[in-house]
Parts: C-alpha cells; structure tokens; sequence
C-alpha cells in the first residue's frame, strides 16, 4: 500500500494507493477515513489503481475548523487527482461523498467519468428528513462537551447504530472507527453539516436530487440490502437521467466491502469496464 | 499553532512510510516521542522551538501516523528508522531530543552515529528500579486485542497524573487518546523495546554531552541521582511547575534551557 501527504489549499491531505492503472478514487463518509476502505483495496485487481483519500479534519489529514461546504470537499479532491497526474476516473463515493461525488462531476466532467453512489443518506421526503436530524446525533452519534464522537465496543456498535455497521463486522474495523472518530476530533460532524447546509440553502431532499439529474455521466446506484435507505433506491435512481444502474449487494450494510468484498469488486470491475 | 503551520511528510523506510511534522528554521533538533504517543504531542514544544530551531518530530512505527510494523523492534532498531527518515528527507541529527522511552532512542542515535549527534536531551526519563516495575508501569487496562483504553481528562488525572502536564488542556487529552487507538493493537511495541534496553549500559557509553530536563513534579524525578550518575557529561535542568510534557505547562521555561544547553547558532535567546 502506497501513502502519501499531498499540501491542498485546505492544508495536508493523505492518500493511500492500490494497484496500478484505470484510476478508481475512493471517497469515504463523516467522520471516516481510507482505512475504511482497505478491505475493497484489498479485493480489487491489480490493474485497477485505487485512490482512497483522507478528507480534511478526516484520517491523516490536516484539520480545518469552521464550517466546509460541499463545493470545499470536491475542489481539494481535485486539487489531489491533479497532484496525482489523474485526467479520468471513476468515483466513487460512500453516504455523504456520494454528494462530493456529484459536484465533482458537475464541476469537472471530463476527469470525473463514472460515478459509483454507495449507500447515500437519502429520505424520501422532507417531514422524513428533518425528522432523521432531529434523532440522528443524539442517538446515532453522541459527542462529548467538545464535539467529539464517543468510542464503542464492537458490540455497541452493533446494538446502538446497526445501520452504520457492516452485518458481521471485525474486532479491527470497530477500532478503526474509533480511531477515525477521535482523528476526527472535534470536526467530527463538519461534513455532516456541509450536507445539511447545503440542504437548507436548495430545499433540503430537492437539492440532492436536482444535482444528480444534471449528471451527464454513468451512474452505478449501490447498495447494501439492510442499509435503512435501501428501501427507496428506486425513487433516488429516478432522480439520475444519465445513463445508470442500481445494484444491491444482498447480505451487507453499511460498508459492502467488509461483508463481501469480492462481490463489491466484480460489480465494480463489471461498471467501469 | 494550527495544523496549517507545520509542515508533514511521509517517508518509505524499511519498515514502511514514517510520518514526520517539522517546523521553524536553524540547527536541527529531532524530536522523539514515547510509547502509544506521536508527534502530535510536540505541538507547543514545536510553536515554542519555531525561532531557534528546525524541529523535526517523528512518529514512531505503529505510532501516530506512521504504518504499522510487527513485534519485535528494539531501541538500535527504532534509533535506525529515524535515522532513515530523516536521511529521506536531507536532516542531519545534530541535536536529538526523545521524551520518557523517547530517550532511549535518542541514546542510541547518539551510539550510533557519534559524528553528527553533537548532543542529546533526555526529557523525563523512564527509569525503572526493576524490569518488573517497569513492566507494570507499561501495561495499562486494554482490550483482549491490546488497544488501550481511552480516557477523560478527570480519569488521567486521577488514575494515571504521573503521565500527565500539571494542567494538561482539552487537546492534550484529545491527542493521548488519538495516539493510543493509533499504536491500537501495537500498543506494547515501543515498552517492550524499552524493557530489551539497559540504561545502564548504554549511558556510561555516551559519547556527546546530555541534558537531563525533569518536570518538577514528575514521579522518578524525586529518585534521579543514580540515573544522573550513570552519565559523564552531562547537565540537569529542573522545570518548576510541570510533569510529563513540560512543554505543555511551561514551554517558555523549556525552551530557554534548550536554547541554553544546546546553543544553537540562530537563536534570538540570550544564553
């Protein structure tokens, strides 16, 4: 595995590399990291040049305080393909990167070719949406006095927040989300909040659905079969008028790949090839 | 200081990439933290250093931001990796600095390359009467798996205030925890490199000088004579009002017997 710090205009970010040749970026959720994806590096061939990155305030990466913006996340992740010499590849973004994703891809389409959407918050209507808000950080993610998310045995990830955990998830990925969350530190929502932002400016579901429909590129809708959102992935493809595919990795959740990574490589290899 | 005024790199070593921060211009001076901690801890030492020194603080293997290495490294061995990176980035070791089980590596940077380590600085020592005594001293509660337990502030400083700054701030403890899950199932590497290695018989052999800084209120500093007795040429300072990283509760103070022993050429302090 190949790391590297690359100097952004939101400061140091990191990257971890797999492989060599068609560049595949891997773009994590709130308060994650790349090592969350070491399990899809792993199952991926070699001939596919996996690229996950560390978000600001996220992993190895440098912290920013205050708030970011969607645009903030797309603009550095650039900032790094560029660094990196990468003129086209496919994205794929897991939850709340499905939406640095599509600005990516608004922004820059000839570098951003193929979008793969994994497991996107997604509501069906607004009353559903505030209403996941309102319960979601008390329950889902509680934080200490400075903002930062508490750590959990494996256990009570399972029992406290089963949507946001892989269905038989390992000793090391519960300690890899504690130590992403503590590297989050007090940013541990930032990114979170750059969504729900951004929401309240363009009329909170509507927002994310308008910036899918001006997708000009292909789409693969990915989903894990007990992810709570899964249920609505119709409505949410409907939004795409690009070209687009919906598949649904049956027996996972949260992150596909820690359940069954060869399975989320061949659907991948099938897409981008 | 932010993360924004550091700068940071990655090095492929032998044992895989090495993270570093580095900050300020002058005379190198290497920073080397001890167990389950990271570079991240140098932060005030580092803003304190920024007109008098090019500090360079480096994570250990299995430490901070460093890759993971398996079992079995020794202090010689840790003492080699920092030399690399620091090969890999174009520093000479001219000034070493390694706090608690950081001091053992610094030593042994000094052993092992006695033409460009001019001096070192052992800060806060750990020095055990018996290996058994250290060993307790290095086993904290942990998973089945290794990973130490994180804590509050209020348990730090009631169960464990020997390993913490007299008033150690939010960040202090938020950066305690962050390196603990980071050595996670690594967490004994480093002291169990420090309880391979004798002081007693690597400090009569050191051949530059030494600065012994203690905090004030740090446990074995009461019981220092017989470390201090094992150096030839060395100098002692003692930092009123500080424990375990003085540079925490007294960075002016620390800094100004740093600048003093080691005179580096750009200082602005008077000596």
């Amino acid at each position: 595995m190949e790391r590297g710090l690359i100097k952004t205009s939101l400061g140091y970010m990191q990257y971890r590399s797999s492989g060599s040749g068609y560049p595949l970026v891997l773009l994590h959720g709130n308060a994650k990291s790349s090592v969350m994806f070491l399990e899809l590096m792993e199952a991926l061939p070699d001939d596919v040049r996996a690229i996950a990155i560390d978000f600001p305030s996220c992993g190895d990466s440098d912290h920013v305080e205050g708030a970011l913006r969607i645009d903030d996340y797309a603009r550095v992740t650039l900032e790094m393909l560029d660094a990196l010499g990468i003129t086209g590849a496919t994205v794929l973004g897991q939850a709340y990167a499905v939406r640095v994703a599509t600005k990516m891809a608004l922004s820059s389409p000839k570098i951003v070719e193929k979008i793969i959407m994994v497991n996107c918050p997604w509501y069906a209507s607004k009353e559903a949406q505030i209403a996941g808000r309102a319960s979601r950080n008390a329950k889902i993610r509680p934080t200490d006095d400075n903002g930062i998310i508490f750590t959990r045995t494996l256990d009570e990830y399972l029992a406290l927040d089963p949507g946001h955990a892989p269905m038989n998830p390992t000793e090391s990925y519960a300690e890899r989300r504690n130590l992403v969350s503590l590297q989050a530190g007090r940013e541990g929502l930032q990114m979170l909040h750059s969504a729900e932002r951004e929401d309240d400016e363009d009329g909170l579901v509507e927002y994310l659905l308008a910036s899918m429909s001006r997708l000009e590129c292909p789409v693969m809708n990915m989903w894990g079969e007990h992810f709570p959102c899964t249920p609505h992935r119709e409505d949410f493809a409907r939004a795409v008028k690009s070209e687009h595919r919906t598949v649904v990795i049956e027996g996972t959740r949260f992150d596909p790949w820690v359940d069954r990574p060869d399975e989320v490589s061949r659907q991948i290899m099938s897409f981008i090839r | 200081m932010t993360d924004g005024d550091v700068e940071r790199g990655l090095v492929k070593t032998s044992v895989g990439y090495i993270h570093y921060r580095a900050s300020g211009s002058g005379d190198p001076l290497v920073l080397i933290h001890g167990q389950r901690r990271s570079s991240a801890l140098y932060r005030e030492l580092m803003e304190a250093l920024r007109g008098d020194f090019r500090t360079i603080a480096v994570d250990l293997p299995s430490c901070g931001s460093s890759d993971h290495v398996p079992d079995g490294l020794r202090m010689p061995d840790y003492a080699r990796i920092v030399a690399e990176t620091l090969e890999g980035i174009g520093v000479r070791p001219t000034y070493v600095l390694g706090h608690n089980a950081g001091g053992r590596v610094a030593t042994h940077m000094a052993l092992t390359f006695p033409d460009v380590v001019k001096k070192i600085v052992l800060t806060n020592p750990a020095w055990w009467p018996t290996p058994e005594f250290g060993l307790k001293a290095i086993t904290k509660p942990m998973s089945e798996r290794g990973v130490v337990h994180t804590r509050t502030r209020e348990d730090y400083l009631s169960l464990e205030p020997g390993h913490c700054p007299m008033d150690p701030p939010d960040s202090w403890v938020e950066r305690v925890n962050q390196a603990m899950l980071e050595s996670g199932t690594d967490s004994m590497q480093v002291g169990a490199g420090s309880l391979a290695d004798d002081w007693r018989v690597t400090l009569p052999q050191l051949p530059c000088p030494a600065l012994l800084l203690w905090g004030e209120h740090f446990i074995y500093t009461r019981n220092s004579g017989e470390f201090e007795d094992l150096l030839n040429n060395h100098e002692k300072a003692v930092i009123a009002g500080a424990r375990f990283d003085p540079w925490i509760d007294q960075p002016g103070a620390v800094r100004a017997e740093l600048v003093k022993f080691l005179e580096p050429s750009r200082s602005s302090v008077e000596a």
